[in-house]
């Protein structure tokens, strides 16, 4: 079987990019990156009557060694890294190595098929926020059967409130992040970590919320500090580890964290004024199945319709690509009409 | 000094190329050698590295998105990224105004 022409070079691109110690992730980027400029390149230059093989050959040449190029990269990640990006990069690699064949130049890259109409777009709506209402609504099903079967003997126990709050917590997370994985694999590639970010977030939140409350809260007075201090890791703490990776996914994936702070609160707020405020005598018989619902209603409507806005603001960049390539315009270039002298001064060949 | 200087202005550049929306490399590329009249035709293997460093610095932001069977990436402007190529254009206007005019007065 013949190898395609540049085949020989994304391999050596892939090799060299690995020696300098770029991630495997950023490998596959990068090489389907080359290979996409490759490919255009050659098109464009097959139109204007070169032979397939000049083309390539001219295709290549123009991004130099692949030594020098991976030197490049290595040095442009080395610059511009943040500490923010290595976590995430961290969050999403461990364990992933064995997925990546560099040498194939044709692996995974991050972002799959989003839809393409507003009608798309509501039924990916809809569809998230169903399962990430049923995710939340089986969570308090299997919550609320674990405490009737060991919560009658022990329910007056500090530390068994504590377990069962973090265990409703932690099977939130992981049955929300569940039913949004189910629509999220079809946008974006190791949307499985979704389900592991999800599960992380609202158990670590809730956890470290209480522990904090337990610290200050054991003095009376320090009360206030200790939810001053819960109630913000909690509200931000649930969504930090999917906020983490949708910054990798999605532009301003900040407001993930707004949300899902949102979608943990709102319920338990709406529990309070319900069962304390409205009617005390009620929470004695226990929270109904159909505030339970919803419950879950509600926190699929903020994670999902959350979603969705952030995965549809990002769109697909490369239909707008077409409008803007050839138009550069109220550039540096214009200010300084055919600056040939100065270019070559500095060095641009 | 050299080094730098080149390096600031091929920032520069690819943020221009960017203002009017988004665009993968090749389409930046070859904006910025039809634009200035074939005087930018600067190789891929300076190109794609500097875009890379741009995302990272969090003046670009890239997505992917599928073309003809093939995936394909492309950049746009953060707001951070509109903002320095305000400052950086204005630094330009500057200093080229001054060149001429140094450069006229010796004629």
């Amino acid at each position: 079987m013949t190898r395609q022409p540049g085949e020989d070079f994304l391999a050596a691109l892939a090799a060299e990019l690995a020696a300098v110690g770029i991630s495997p992730q950023r490998q596959a980027e990068i090489c389907a990156e080359v290979e996409d400029h490759l490919q255009e390149s050659v098109r464009a230059a097959q139109l204007q009557g070169q032979t397939a093989d000049a083309a390539w050959r001219q295709a290549v040449a123009r991004f130099g060694a692949p030594a020098e190029l991976a030197r490049r990269f290595a040095a442009a990640f080395e610059q511009g890294d943040s500490l923010l990006n290595r976590l995430a990069s961290v969050l999403v690699r461990i364990g992933l190595r064995s997925e990546i064949e560099p040498e194939a130049g044709r692996v995974a890259t991050p972002m799959r098929r989003t839809p393409h109409t507003r009608l798309g777009w509501l039924a990916a709506g809809v569809a998230l926020v169903l399962l990430s209402a049923g995710g939340d609504f089986a969570a308090s099903v299997i919550n609320d059967g674990l405490w009737n079967a060991f919560g009658d003997e022990l329910n007056r126990e500090w530390l068994f409130n504590v377990a069962n709050a973090i265990a409703l917590w932690l099977i939130t997370g992981l049955l929300m992040g569940f039913g949004q994985w189910l629509v999220l694999r079809r946008w974006v590639d190791r949307a499985q970590w979704w389900i592991l970010a999800s599960t992380a977030g609202w158990g670590g939140a809730i956890a470290l919320g209480i522990t904090a409350y337990g610290i200050f809260a054991a003095e009376l007075r320090w009360e206030v500090v200790g939810m001053a201090i819960t109630l913000p890791v909690v509200f931000f703490g649930v969504g930090l580890f999917q906020w983490l990776l949708l910054r990798r996914w999605v532009r301003r994936a900040g407001w993930w964290l707004l949300a899902s702070g949102l979608s943990s609160f709102t319920p338990l707020v709406l529990s309070y004024v319900l069962y304390v405020v409205l009617q005390p005598q009620a929470a004695e018989r226990g929270i109904s199945p159909a505030i339970l619902a919803l419950d879950s209603v509600i926190r699929g409507l903020f994670g999902g319709v959350a979603l969705v806005l952030l995965f549809a603001q990002a769109g697909n960049p490369s239909q707008r690509a077409g409008r803007a390539a050839g138009a550069v315009a109220d550039t540096a270039v214009e200010a300084e009409a055919r600056p040939r002298q100065h270019l070559a001064l500095l060095g641009y060949t | 000094m050299k080094g730098e200087a080149l390096k600031g202005h091929l920032d520069m550049l690819l943020l221009a190329a960017l203002t009017t929306g988004a665009a993968h490399g090749y389409a930046i590329i070859t904006a910025l050698r039809e634009r200035s009249g074939g005087t930018f035709d600067l190789p891929e293997g300076t190109i794609y590295p500097a875009l890379h460093r741009l995302e990272q610095s969090g003046l670009l932001w890239s997505s992917w998105n599928v073309v003809g069977g093939r995936r394909r990436r492309v950049y746009e402007l953060t707001k951070r990224g509109r903002t320095v190529l305000a400052e950086q254009r204005e630094a330009w206007w500057a200093f080229s105004g001054a060149v001429k005019a140094v450069l006229g007065s010796a004629t």
